[in-house]
């Protein structure tokens, strides 16, 4: 017992992830940042030898194409998932504990469940002879069965499908926390609805909102297998190069590239977070 | 009348403690008698709390040392101490029951199923929480979580009971109950109660002993009666029972009176004058409800101001004046009847009787 | 059922609510389909999951993927929860910066967690498989753990342990008296969301789990690229009821766990 009087009782507890940590996370990425700087050989490999040009590749029109595309549709996905998100998450704070509970748990069930199977899900409905088709073909808006499915309208309904849930807790997360006198307040004040809506509601539940943004835009540069399975092979996001580099192209040194350039990104938006927040734990995370 | 070092069951000598380079308490030392409820007033930040932290052992000083009946147990963790603590927010274990809580100290010790149970209904009974012994403290009130937490911690017969500010999350006419239902359990135990708070009438209306700390010193111990009549310092007179605090030069001396003068007239107080010498500044100390008020300027010493807005507060009127060198003075009646209107100039008098000297370096000691 | 009037936050929260059931619901339908195209309603049937059970490679998978949850979610509770209680006491410099990287597994897009992976234990020579699927799911789940138990240290008076202590309580003591029932709940809750993180990852598995092993998510994934087989409903259907069970057990758990605040 002596020997693990105080403090060293806790630093022994926080070993094991002190330890995994270091080896498991930092390495890897450490190694990551050192191999976007070497020297890619086709078929052995890489060599060790500083260069930029695993970067300077990432200007050539294609890649360029692909990181424009990969960053609209990102921003498609989480401004569409704002707009319908943020309502959500707003009409849902606003209801009976007991209404929360029932809706948390409606939410949740889809969340847990696999996403794939809900993307296969989409998969059937949208299909040329599916249920969305029949759907519009019965109610008389279309004439001929539309092609949705390997389209990129496709992939935003997937994408936006598969991170709404995201963005719902976060919002719901700090609307649940808000304080609503001060709403009261400002209608008392002579605000009107949306007035008191714009100068109170929505500024205090801000750091839900962009949580939420956050944890759809990080993802959804790099879910690459919604593009995959609702696009077919026609939209080429940054994960799916990143997979591709890795994989078939095997040029590991254009792939960590990539990657870092994305976890670059990433960071800057956490740490844009913790700036106008203050905290860096995202809200509605867990 | 002091407790000495040998009826003390506590002694602290010179306890010390810094937090983060901010020194909290400027050593302490301290001696408290077998069986006497002690109470350690003081404001929000004077060390109080973290004083009795120190004796439980939950906190470490820096210096100093604190003996248990004569034996030192600094550096004894709080399990080994033979003191318990009720904590300001009772701390009561969520996830057990009633009976688990109180059972909790004598389960550690090994006291053996029929004694704990026997001990455990006669510390419920003692108070007053018989049949609740299934219920969570979740489904308690304050005053009931209260009387759960006071059971826990007499359950192990500490020879001394550390009480953090227990009734500071209670409401007034609950508050008032359990001072009375603590003061007669401690009578009827004769534990040595040792009482944290910051509300002076709680203080006077429980202890024998109180100790006032403030900005990590004692300013003054003594029984209620001692530091109610016989403050020694503004501070004190100030905290426990807001006096009002006045200053002047000493003037004119006999045996047993002084009087003070200054710009606004002059002022009485009973002292023994054979140490104060003529011309020396002097400050003193008088409760409100002795001042007398009059329109016209009284025969002996007096001084002048006028009367503000009054406020009626906890069964009194509060009659600010406002002397002519801008001091407030607050005279206190009872009742909502006063025959003074605002503006009007007055002159303040009082029994010699009534004041007191405070803030003496030389008769400190 | 007082007032009956139409309220848009009820419509609006109904409707998309149903839109989120749509595929699930596409799913389970043809799961009892007859037909082996997921397109026309043939007739009740079982049949896909007779051959469910049948599919050997599939089960497997399956088997893999709950075995491979088990193990990382066990290891996560383990270094996340000792973890969360150590960083609770502990003040030194560089904590931000490490609690930082304890949690960016989940900070990070996916991808890169793979990639970076995949690389490192290239680097290592380790042989893919399940070492280093154990070792990537490992360390997503630890911070979901972490950040479970560290939210409810946060919650608990610090007092309580006092208290034990106070009374009698060596230190080890007060811990497993104290303070373990009280953050069991959210070690609970982290290990059960960090099971069905690992259960439904796709992109860190493909990186790092070799050629000769598959996850189910990895199975289902190739099946619906290479045209699906309808097992794949049917087994999601007793994933979806799975999901439901453990859910309203979780759901359980936490409300168990703010009862006792």
């Amino acid at each position: 017992m002596n020997a693990l009087k105080g403090a060293g009782r806790w630093w022994l507890c926080i070993a094991p992830m002190y330890l995994f940590t270091l080896v498991f996370v930092l390495g890897p990425v450490l190694y990551m940042v050192a191999v976007s700087f070497a020297q890619n050989e086709a078929g052995t490999g890489f060599r060790w030898a500083f260069t930029l040009e695993n970067f300077s590749k990432m200007r050539d029109p294609i890649y360029l194409q692909c990181f424009r595309e990969s960053f609209q549709l990102a921003l498609s996905t989480t401004v569409l998932n704002a707009l319908i998100g943020y309502p959500f998450g707003y009409f849902m704070g606003r209801l009976s504990a007991k209404g929360k509970r029932i809706m948390m748990f409606l939410i949740m069930v889809p969340f847990w469940t696999s996403s794939l199977i809900r993307l296969y899900g989409w998969l059937i409905l949208l299909q040329a002879k599916g249920a969305v088709n029949n759907l519009l073909l019965a109610l008389g808006i279309i004439d001929a069965p539309l092609k949705i499915l390997y389209t990129y309208p496709a992939v935003l309904i997937g994408m936006v499908y598969g991170l709404l849930p995201f963005m719902i807790l976060a919002v719901y997360t700090s609307v649940e926390k808000m304080d609503w006198t001060l709403v009261e307040a400002s209608r008392d004040l002579g605000a009107s609805r949306a007035k008191a809506f714009f100068t109170v509601t929505l500024p205090m539940t801000l750091p839900g909102l962009m949580s939420g943004v956050i944890l759809t835009f990080v993802p959804s540069m790099g879910l690459f297998f919604i593009a995959d399975l609702l696009g077919g092979n026609k939209i080429v996001l940054v994960g799916s190069l990143i997979q591709d580099q890795m994989t078939r192209g095997s040029n590991q040194p254009f792939a960590a590239a990539l990657a870092l350039v994305l976890a670059a990104m990433t960071t800057l938006m956490l740490w844009g977070y913790r700036k106008l927040t203050g905290t860096s734990e995202l809200e509605g995370m867990l | 009348m002091e407790p000495n070092e040998t009826d003390a069951i506590l002694q602290l000598r010179d306890v010390k403690k810094s937090f983060d380079g901010v020194e909290v308490l400027k050593g302490i030392s301290l001696c408290v008698r077998k069986g006497d409820f002690v109470t350690l007033l003081g404001s929000s930040g004077c060390g109080k709390t973290t004083l009795l932290r120190i004796i439980a052992g939950l906190t470490e000083p820096d210096g100093g040392q604190v003996l248990l009946e004569g034996h030192d147990v600094l550096g004894q963790p709080p399990e080994k101490r033979d003191v318990n603590t009720i904590f300001q927010n009772y701390a009561l274990f969520p996830h057990m029951t009633v009976y688990q809580n109180v059972a909790y100290a004598l389960k550690i010790r090994g006291v053996g199923k029929p004694e704990l149970d026997r001990r455990v209904r006669e510390m419920l009974s003692l108070v007053q929480m018989e049949g609740s012994e299934r219920k969570t403290p979740a489904q308690l009130s304050g005053g009931q979580r209260q009387r759960i937490a006071i059971a826990r911690a007499l359950i192990n017969e500490p020879k001394v009971l550390l009480l953090d500010e227990p009734l500071g999350a209670l409401d007034l006419q609950l508050r008032r109950q359990m001072q009375h239902e603590l003061k007669k359990l401690q009578k009827q135990l004769g534990t040595t109660f040792i009482y944290v708070t910051h509300d002076q009438e709680e203080a006077i209306n429980m202890s024998d002993r109180i100790v006032l700390l403030h900005d990590g010193g004692i300013e003054q111990q003594g029984t209620p009666n001692e530091i109610y009549d016989h403050p020694r310092t503004s501070y004190a007179a100030r905290f426990v029972g807001s006096a009002n605090v006045l200053h002047g030069t000493a003037e004119h001396i006999d045996g047993s009176s002084v009087t003070l003068r200054n710009d606004c007239g002059t002022m009485l107080s009973l002292t023994d004058g054979s140490q104060i010498r003529s011309g020396e500044s002097l400050s003193l100390a008088v409760r409100g409800e002795n001042i007398e008020i009059s329109r016209e300027k009284p025969a002996g010493a007096s001084i002048c101001g006028v009367v503000e807005a009054n406020s009626y507060a906890g069964g009194m009127l509060r009659i600010p004046v406002r002397l002519c060198d801008g001091t407030e003075v607050i005279i206190t009646r009872q009742g909502i009847h006063f025959d003074f209107s605002a503006g009007e100039t007055v002159h303040l008098s009082w029994p010699a009787e009534a004041a007191v000297l405070v803030d003496r370096e030389e008769v400190r000691s | 059922m007082k007032n009956k009037r139409f309220s848009f936050p009820a419509f609006y929260l109904a409707v998309v609510t149903l839109v989120t059931y749509l595929p699930i619901a596409v799913v389970v339908l043809f799961s009892f389909n007859d037909s082996k195209l997921s397109v026309a309603w043939k007739g009740f049937s079982l049949r896909w999951y007779e051959s469910l059970f049948r599919d050997a490679a599939l089960m497997e998978a399956l088997r893999n993927s709950l075995l491979l949850g088990l193990v990382s979610c066990a290891f996560a509770a383990v270094i996340g929860t000792l973890g969360a209680i150590g960083m609770a006491r502990v003040h030194y410099r560089s904590k931000a910066m490490m609690e930082y990287l304890s949690t960016m597994p989940i900070m990070l897009p996916e991808i890169i967690l793979g990639m970076v992976f995949m690389a490192f234990f290239s680097l290592l020579r380790l042989p893919f498989g399940w070492l280093t699927l154990i070792i990537a799911h490992t360390s997503f789940c630890i911070p979901y753990v972490y950040l479970m138990v560290k939210a409810r240290l946060v919650g608990i008076d610090k007092s309580i342990e006092e208290a034990a202590r106070d009374l009698g309580a060596s230190p080890v003591r007060a811990f497993f008296d104290i303070t373990l029932p009280l953050i069991l709940p959210a070690v609970a809750s982290g290990c059960i969301l960090s099971f069905a993180m690992s259960f439904d990852d796709v992109v860190i598995s493909i990186f790092v789990n070799g050629p000769t092993l598959s996850t189910l998510p990895i199975k289902v994934y190739t099946q619906i690229r290479t045209g699906v087989t309808p097992e794949i409903n049917a087994l999601c259907t007793i994933i979806l009821v799975s999901v439901i069970a453990i859910l309203l057990l979780s759901s359980a758990l936490r409300r168990k766990g703010r009862v006792e605040d």
